[in-house]
């Protein structure tokens, strides 16, 4: 789950296919530093050292293959890692899921448990006056959406109005909600936890005043909380 | 001349010695694939078993084509704009839009409930 990057950058990622993509993230701006580096160097070697133009550099044959080689091996080296989270990110979609509709609303999200009927709520953000001591301001809801760890969660994503879109920062997961349209992705969460998101499309001014709360827990306590629910 | 021999026979050697780890890992990780999908379906069961010993009623066979029925037949041409809330101000029209909101998607989900 930890890397060596964690604490320069992203988030902490709680989930593998998160922890990935930071990796992967974090992969490629090194690789962008160096490149970087490298260029300056040689150009600052052009500018201020005492380098004149030589006559055998004409056509100078080993130079450009090396100019060929060494794009070519950046590229790849990204490549790899790149291909195979894609790949991973196939795998995740599993057959056997728990079904979870996420409809997104002007100002609110409701959600809805596919699997079990009358399990449905919405999920309004908690106001000054509502917010318990320690709870995190613009981010806490009314109702979280909780789900079971080590299970696999299909989200089935909408919309029933404007463009929202349903994001967490700390599992690497940002889907645009549209009207009419499904979108979906598997995912299966192996830590317990709070998760805070906001909508991240541009869905009307202040549309960040809708924050996404999803409780991750222990399976026991998942089926607790739906009889709670229901009742 | 050593520097050939290093070549011509440790490169090859060491090659075959990383590779086939490299290549083996392959193998080795199918049991592990296959062990945490075994669990997470197992987790899965043992949730609809639990809840419907209770007296859950479960819906069997949800596919995203179902879901995508139910969405088919919201209403998204209808909306209005609403002004989002913000701290700073007075939130009685807001508090009021949203005491609507919840009244009618109560009724909706008594409707469907009543189905």
């Amino acid at each position: 789950m930890n890397n060596f990057f964690q604490g320069y950058n992203l988030l902490f990622q709680h989930s593998l296919f998160a922890s990935y993509m930071d990796w992967f993230h974090s992969f490629n701006c090194s690789l962008l530093l160096g490149v970087l580096v490298f260029v300056t160097l040689l150009f600052g070697y052009l500018i201020f050292g005492t380098f004149y133009f030589k006559s055998k550099k004409i056509e100078y044959q080993f130079g450009e293959l090396l100019c060929s080689i060494f794009p070519t091996i950046i590229l790849l080296m990204q490549m790899v890692p790149s291909l195979s989270l894609l790949y991973y990110y196939g795998l995740m979609n599993l057959d056997s899921n728990l079904t979870v509709k996420v409809t997104g609303h002007q100002w609110y999200w409701s959600y809805e448990y596919s699997d079990i009927p009358g399990l449905e709520f919405d999920s309004y953000m908690k106001s000054l006056d509502q917010l318990s001591l320690g709870e995190p301001r613009l981010l806490e809801v009314d109702n979280r959406c909780v789900i079971p760890c080590d299970t696999n969660i299909r989200f089935c994503i909408t919309s029933a109005d404007v463009i929202h879109a349903w994001a967490l920062n700390s599992l690497s997961v940002k889907l645009d909600a549209m009207s009419g349209i499904l979108s979906t992705f598997s995912y299966s969460f192996p830590m317990v936890g709070v998760f805070y998101g906001q909508c991240s499309e541009i869905c009307g001014a202040n549309h960040s005043f809708m924050p996404i709360a999803l409780e991750v827990t222990l399976l026991d306590n998942f089926k607790s909380w739906c009889f709670g629910t229901m009742e | 001349m050593s520097r050939l021999k290093f070549v011509r026979v440790g490169l090859p050697f060491f090659a075959i010695v990383l590779g086939s780890a490299y290549g083996l890992h392959f193998f080795q990780q199918v049991r592990f694939d296959f062990r945490k999908i075994k669990q997470e379906d197992d987790n899965l069961e043992l949730l609809r078993s639990d809840l419907t010993r209770s007296g859950l009623r479960l819906r069997e066979g949800v596919t995203v084509e179902s879901v995508y029925k139910e969405v088919a037949e919201l209403d998204t041409d209808n909306w209005e704009n609403i002004r989002g809330p913000r701290d700073t101000e007075d939130l009685t029209d807001y508090n009021l839009i949203k005491k609507q909101q919840q009244e009618a998607s109560r009724k909706v989900r008594e409707l469907k409930s009543n189905v």
